[in-house]
């Protein structure tokens, strides 16, 4: 296990991904760091249980079967707005082009990566999105 | 290969857009080709405080410019294909037919870039950026400071 201080305390992620695979994976990886996953296989599934747990983070595919990451953000954002809280999302997803990631980061994800993903990169990521953001800074 | 418009040695990063009337949204002018990106990137600008003018491309920019004759406080464009030195053009293009916005801060969304350049802004000409972005919060940051809500 990586910087397990890294990651907040009663964290709750919901996986969207339509791989077994992947959530599988993904589940060894955050209960190994206690974190609690509840895994979707797609859009409409994950609504049903944002519906019913509300998770703290949002980990989902661009590749999903009944629709895609835009689908699953726009649900998000809307579910956001209905209940008046804020759920980060990062997509984690086998669309790895540069061009890909700024349509997922300027369509309202916090973060891309792309499969296959380093360990110690996710685990940065997921901490960095469920806490405050850095400054930034500009330069010439 | 994609041409940086030669850096200024110093520049000043405006606190505030002194176009903007008081009291009121700012307006960005956002030039997204993507269709699923479109919908998506305006609900988050206006999520931000932003009131949000949509072009699909440079043509349609061009039109509702000239058919709006509204003002704007910041010009954001994507990539989306062309070089830094094209879509920069076009946003001079842009800017430069509203006599109104004529120092807009202008934001280009990069889509090509290594990890060396991951999270950085780089000031490239007056008033004139390109974001490599790394995260979400990265552009809005970069509006905040260039056109505060």
């Amino acid at each position: 296990m990586y910087n397990s201080v890294l990651l907040r305390k009663g964290l709750r992620i919901l996986i969207v991904d339509s791989n077994l695979d992947s959530r599988e994976l993904l589940a060894i990886i955050f209960n190994q760091y206690g974190v609690e996953t509840i895994a979707a296989t797609c859009i409409s599934e994950s609504l049903e249980i944002m519906e019913r747990i509300q998770p703290n983070l949002v980990i989902g595919e661009i590749a999903l079967p009944d629709g895609d990451g835009y689908d699953l953000i726009r649900k998000v954002k809307l579910f956001e707005t209905k209940y008046k809280v804020r759920i980060p999302a990062i997509a984690l997803t086998i669309y790895a082009r540069k061009s890909d990631q700024i349509g997922a980061l300027a369509a309202g994800f916090c973060k891309h990566l792309s499969k296959p993903f380093e360990l110690e990169e996710l685990i940065a990521t997921v901490a960095s999105v469920t806490q405050e953001a850095p400054e930034m800074a500009i330069s010439a | 290969m994609a041409q940086f418009i030669e850096p200024f040695s110093h520049f000043v990063i405006p606190t505030k857009n002194i176009n903007q009337p008081p009291m009121r949204s700012p307006r960005i002018f956002v030039l997204e080709p993507d269709n699923d990106v479109r919908p998506l990137l305006k609900h988050n600008l206006e999520n931000w405080g932003y009131q949000v003018i949509m072009a699909l491309d440079e043509a349609d920019a061009l039109q509702r410019i000239r058919e709006g004759g509204e003002r704007f406080g910041l010009i954001l464009l994507n990539q989306n294909g062309r070089s830094i030195d094209e879509i920069i053009a076009i946003g001079r293009q842009i800017r430069q037919s509203t006599e109104l916005d004529s120092r807009a801060p202008m934001i280009v969304m990069a889509e090509r870039y290594g990890v060396e350049l991951e999270g950085q802004n780089i000031q490239v000409g007056e008033n004139e950026y390109v974001t490599y972005l790394e995260d979400g919060q990265q552009l809005r940051n970069l509006l905040a400071l260039l056109c505060p809500v």
